[in-house]
């Protein structure tokens, strides 16, 4: 797909509310990606080390997240299982660990990168102090499908941040990666908004990116 | 007591044993060998449904069919407060009668596809996979704008409605029909927000949520 070693956003900062896992996916990664009790936010490989159940449908305790299946308990911060609750008393070994990945708020986005070497990336710089997202379309077709789609209303910046056409609105157009199958688009208004406003723009954007896309949904046979 | 014709794997069953526990009514489940027995289409059944369908309602010599009469018919009931079903506001209520029909597309794509996957129905999974994606598309736009305008409940104001309890089950059950909810982050945050409905209960397939 790709083999940039890059910070990609993986949702919106907004999402992430409290008690909620959140789903996402980068580069056919699938994550859990969630705030604990501190406002900590962790992006971590979907998927419990017993025996590989999605963490997305488990429980954000605040303090650790637990597997729905066995209820195993992972703490913030290391990934570290806790507690078995199969097996109360013992101390669980160390290797039991969730895959993690670093996570970076920014632009009013989740970010994360697959560590392809062993650096850590340069944060993507935009000419924003931070961002205020609109609602993020989640696109079911391959990248270049939803490049076509997108050089309608917007013209790169690089491969994976775009620009809008049109002077008067100050949208870039941030990329995900998912897989395959997925694409997600969010969106970053620079400059301030009220709340009514953000609401209004939101919904005028939303209908405008709505129509950009419809070609593709037509595509993969999901039509109105 | 209210007597209910129930599947413990039926969406549409649990969408009404939902309510009811919520509502804090008592029945009584009479269960249906649905899979493999197709004791729904049996011929005493048929004689007090002739549709052979799941769920019915029993009560006295009353007798309902259809999933979302039947959510109707104990959210006037036995809601005091009318907000699950509020035929005291016309506007409210027209907007929940267009979600339950809603919540019956969503039965016929989403239910559908997880009658092919998990209970083996012929018919053309693809087809009523792609329906039910575009179904979830429109759901979590309207969620999303829903949890910036209102509470996130599909009908503005902020309490649920039966409209939420009609179109949970098939979207919580999506992922045994191989409809993937990764595309919808609103509607995984207005499941979360279902589950915390005091009274909530789970069936097979629908865990418990955060607390
Ligand atoms: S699979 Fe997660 S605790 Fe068993």
């Amino acid at each position: 797909m790709t083999t940039e070693h890059r910070w990609y956003p993986v949702c919106r900062t907004q999402e992430l509310v409290a008690g909620h896992v959140a789903q996402s996916q980068i580069l056919g990664h699938e994550l859990a990606v969630w705030r604990d009790h501190i406002g900590q936010v962790h992006v971590w490989e979907n998927r419990c080390p017993h025996r590989g159940v999605r963490l997305s449908i488990g429980l954000n305790l605040g303090e650790s997240l637990q597997c729905r299946y066995h209820g195993w308990k992972f703490a913030t911060g290391t990934g570290q299982c806790i507690h078995i609750p199969a097996h109360p008393d013992q101390t669980p070994a160390e290797n039991l660990q969730v895959t993690r990945f670093r996570g970076a708020e920014k632009y009013g986005l989740i970010w994360t990168f697959v560590p392809l070497k062993d650096s850590i990336p340069q944060m993507p710089e935009l000419p924003l102090a931070d961002g205020i997202t609109l609602r993020s379309h989640i696109l079911q077709a391959g990248l270049s499908e939803v490049l076509d789609a997108l050089g309608k209303i917007a013209q790169p910046i690089d491969a994976w941040i775009w620009r809008d056409h049109d002077q008067h609105i100050p949208i870039h157009y941030l990329l995900q990666p998912m897989d395959q199958r997925f694409v997600a688009i969010h969106s970053l208004w620079g400059g301030y908004l009220t709340h009514k406003d953000w609401i209004e723009i939101s919904r005028r954007e939303n209908a405008r990116l709505t129509l950009a896309f419809r070609s593709i949904d037509v595509r993969s046979g999901i039509t109105p | 007591m209210i007597k209910l014709y129930d599947y413990e794997i039926s969406g549409n069953c649990y969408k009404v044993r939902l309510l009811m526990k919520i509502l804090g009514v008592p029945f009584e489940s009479i269960p249906l060998d649905f899979y493999p027995g197709r004791e729904h289409k049996s011929d005493w059944f048929l004689a007090i449904n002739p549709l052979g369908q799941l769920p019915v309602l029993v009560e006295d010599n009353f007798c309902l069919r259809d999933s979302h009469a039947i959510l109707i018919y104990l959210a006037s009931k036995f809601d005091e407060s009318k907000t699950w079903y509020p035929t005291r506001d016309p506007v409210q209520m027209g907007r929940v009668n267009m979600w339950l029909s809603f919540a019956d597309a969503i039965t016929s794509a989403a239910g559908a596809a997880r009658l092919h996957d998990s209970f083996f129905y012929d018919m053309d999974a693809e087809q009523v996979r792609r329906q039910a994606h575009r179904l979830f598309q429109i759901l979590d736009e309207t969620l999303w704008f829903s949890e910036q305008e209102n509470d996130g409940w599909l009908c503005p104001g902020v309490l649920p409605t039966i409209a939420d309890i009609a179109c949970f089950p098939y979207v919580m059950l999506s992922e045994e029909g191989g409809i993937s909810r990764l595309p919808y982050p609103a509607i995984r945050r207005w499941t979360d927000r279902v589950k915390k409905i005091p009274g909530f209960m789970i069936m097979p397939g629908i865990f418990n949520g955060p607390e």
